[in-house]
């Protein structure tokens, strides 16, 4: 029998597809649970799509130094909270619950795919449709993905001591049980629980005493005001100021705890980092901006809001003195790139820093990083 | 409806921002010669057409080629090189005098985006910063140097005299010599960015000896204020990183002088009348107010502070 086909026919056999389709869908007879698993063929079909997806897409990536310890500090603090429960970490071993799910996360300690760090990188920051990898939270923050990236680069042969002491740090890392509830034993005469235990979130990478470990991956809490910090962790936990390594364990914890947070660390002793080299001119010329400003591009003097007097006059106004220079050379650039978002104040600062030039990001911080205490 | 725009149209023919009122020397001058030149141009206005009437209608034999030779050498070569002449004499015997150079007093107007800064370098005595609008002295010449950084001004006083640009790298010279007193009002007559529009300032013309006090007080530090709530505000949120009012400790130099804020007319640079609600207004929402002016906004102050800041620039007279 021939059939010939015409355009009447198409568009009935085309209707008459979408309506098969739409039928089988009603019946509910399309089985949609996780037991089970894919047939093989679809299994490869879906790992196959998002496999080259992942590699087009990564394409016109650069990938910076990912060297250094800052960064492993970084993502295996971000990693014990955000990451561990579903992929596991050295020491500690997948949830069933979650090798149930469909697909299973990887366990990262048994299986780790051969992707390149690019890739990674777009894995991180933009999650896996349908497979319950979420997007990095703040998509924008290329800084703090590429941090994560260089911890998944080392996580495969990472022992488990090293982990234990990059993702909860020495304090944490030194009690019998590691990690939060083993930090939030120590004593330290901080608040009562339950801010006991946020605080020993917090303390992973801050320390109990607010200076961070002793590189620079994380800035020095200790010497801030109460006012700032408790202003910042509100605005990480509300979402307007965007981290994808700060917002979680602000929103972990309710208001009133991260003002008994903000307290503990307004309390600790101020010490200013380590002074790092820097040339004798990159310093004269930031102490210029932070004394005088730069009238021709309309920047205002630094100290005119983060000098001695102007800090007494609003606690609301961080101090910059002793802090690490790459932590506030950072900061610049991301109100450059509109990216940092903020407490109350966050337009002041964004209208200002954008009139900074890169060099002029450079000298200002190396100057505020060598000053151990607040100048006018 | 018609006389709405019949009396916009008239409104540019007087008051405070007319070349056809003028207040100044440059600006008389400026106006005699145009009247003139404008009565003159109807005078001929009407003979041409006059002529075209009698050529095309009343007169009936053809005009020889001699004659229309002659027309045209006369009435197309001759007539006009003569009536330009005389005006381009006139015309350049007005300029010695307007740019004859002004007395001892020195204003220097800086454009900024997107409003002016004003600097008196007063005879033997100490420059003093203002902004924003102009106090002269009555039948004085007043040199007036302009420059700009990064913007492109005209600066005009229209009452007075002028036009001059401002361009950046350039320092122009422009003396205006006010002849009656009165308040005035100049404007940038340049397209100069977003705000171009909201780039006037005010002009008031004294008598010499009101000047000379005015200007005293001008250089004076700010005498009210001092441990006003407003005060502690201004300072507490950073305001003097960019402002300076004298006599206190904002010491800016990035953004207008406001020493002395509540003893000038406007606003935002000739936008908005100088009142305690405009002030707080300007404070919260200078980026809808002023489009691209580089000052934050800073509505995320609480209302009583903006209120106690409004309330203590009014009293810095």
């Amino acid at each position: 029998m021939i059939i010939r086909l015409t355009l009447r026919r198409i568009g009935l056999g085309l209707a008459a597809l979408l309506l098969g389709g739409l039928l089988v869908g009603w019946s509910g007879v399309i089985y949609v649970g996780a037991s089970g698993g894919h047939w093989p063929v679809t299994e490869w079909f879906l790992h196959w799509v998002m496999r080259n997806s992942v590699r087009t897409r990564a394409l016109a990536l650069e990938v910076p130094d990912l060297s250094g310890p800052a960064l492993l500090d970084r993502g295996a603090g971000h990693y014990a909270t955000g990451c561990a429960p579903c992929h596991g970490a050295p020491g500690e071993r997948q949830n069933p619950i979650v090798q149930a799910s469909l697909p299973p996360p990887p366990e990262f300690s048994k299986r780790f795919d051969p992707w390149k760090p690019e890739e990674l990188f777009r894995i991180v920051q933009h999650g896996v449709r349908y497979s319950g990898m979420p997007a990095w939270v703040a998509i924008e923050r290329h800084d703090e993905i590429w941090a994560m990236v260089a911890f998944l680069e080392k996580l495969p042969r990472m022992p488990q001591d090293e982990y234990q002491r990059l993702a909860f740090g020495p304090e944490g890392a030194r009690q019998p049980s590691s990690g939060l509830i083993g930090i939030g034993a120590i004593n330290t005469g901080g608040p009562a629980p339950p801010a006991q235990e946020a605080l020993a979130d917090c303390a992973r990478c801050h320390g109990m005493d607010g200076r961070g470990r002793e590189n620079d991956a994380f800035p020095v809490l200790a010497g801030q005001s109460e006012a700032y910090l408790r202003e910042a962790l509100l605005a990480f936990s509300h979402g307007t100021r965007h981290s994808g390594l700060m917002q979680p364990p602000a929103a972990r914890a309710d208001d009133a705890i991260l003002g008994q947070i903000a307290t503990h660390y307004a309390r600790q002793p101020f010490a200013p980092v380590p002074h790092p080299p820097a040339e004798t001119a990159l310093l004269e010329e930031g102490e210029r901006i932070a004394r005088q400003g730069i009238p021709a591009e309309g920047v205002p003097a630094c100290l005119s809001c983060h000098g001695g007097a102007a800090l007494a006059r609003n606690p609301s106004y961080p101090a910059l003195h002793g802090q690490h220079a790459s932590y506030l050379e950072n900061q610049l650039v991301q109100w450059q790139a509109g990216t940092r978002g903020g407490g109350p104040y966050r337009d002041l600062m964004g209208t200002i820093a954008g009139r900074l030039s890169p060099e002029q990001n450079k000298a200002v911080a190396a100057w505020f990083a060598r000053q151990d205490k607040a100048s006018d | 409806m018609r006389a709405v725009p019949l009396a916009g149209l008239l409104a540019g023919c007087g008051g405070v921002q007319s070349a056809l009122d003028p207040a100044g020397f440059e600006a008389e001058q400026v106006a005699r010669l145009f009247w003139a030149m404008l009565v003159a141009s109807g005078v001929i206005w009407v003979l041409v057409l006059g002529l075209a009437h009698y050529a095309s209608g009343r007169r009936e034999k053809p005009w020889s080629q001699r004659d229309a030779g002659r027309l045209i050498v006369w009435g197309g070569a001759v007539v006009p090189t003569l009536l330009l002449a005389v005006l381009l004499f006139f015309g350049l015997r007005l300029m010695p005098e307007l740019r004859a150079p002004g007395g001892p007093l020195r204003v220097h107007v800086e454009g900024e985006q997107f409003w002016w800064r004003v600097r008196y370098h007063p005879p033997g005595g100490a420059p003093v910063e203002s902004a924003n609008a102009l106090v002269l002295p009555v039948g004085q010449r007043v040199e007036f140097s302009l420059s700009t950084r990064d913007v492109i001004h005209s600066f005009w006083v229209p009452a007075l005299g002028g036009k001059m640009d401002m361009i950046p790298g350039r320092t122009n010279r422009l003396v205006l010599e006010p002849t009656r007193t009165g308040e005035f009002r100049g404007a940038c007559a340049e397209l100069c960015g977003a705000s171009h529009a909201l780039m006037a300032f005010t002009v008031r013309v004294v008598e010499p000896a009101e000047f000379e006090a005015w200007l005293a007080r001008e250089a004076a530090p700010a005498a009210a204020g001092t441990g006003h709530a407003g005060e502690a505000a201004f300072l507490a949120h950073g305001c003097g990183a960019c402002h300076s009012v004298r006599g206190t400790a904002a010491r800016g130099a990035i953004g207008p002088d406001l020493t002395h804020l509540a003893s000038r007319p406007t606003l935002g640079a000739g936008i908005l009348e100088n009142s305690a609600a405009n002030r707080a207004a300007f404070i919260a929402r200078v980026d809808e107010i002023k489009p691209a002016a580089r000052m934050p906004a800073y509505g995320t102050l609480l209302d009583t502070e903006i209120a106690a800041i409004a309330a203590w620039l009014g009293m810095l007279r």
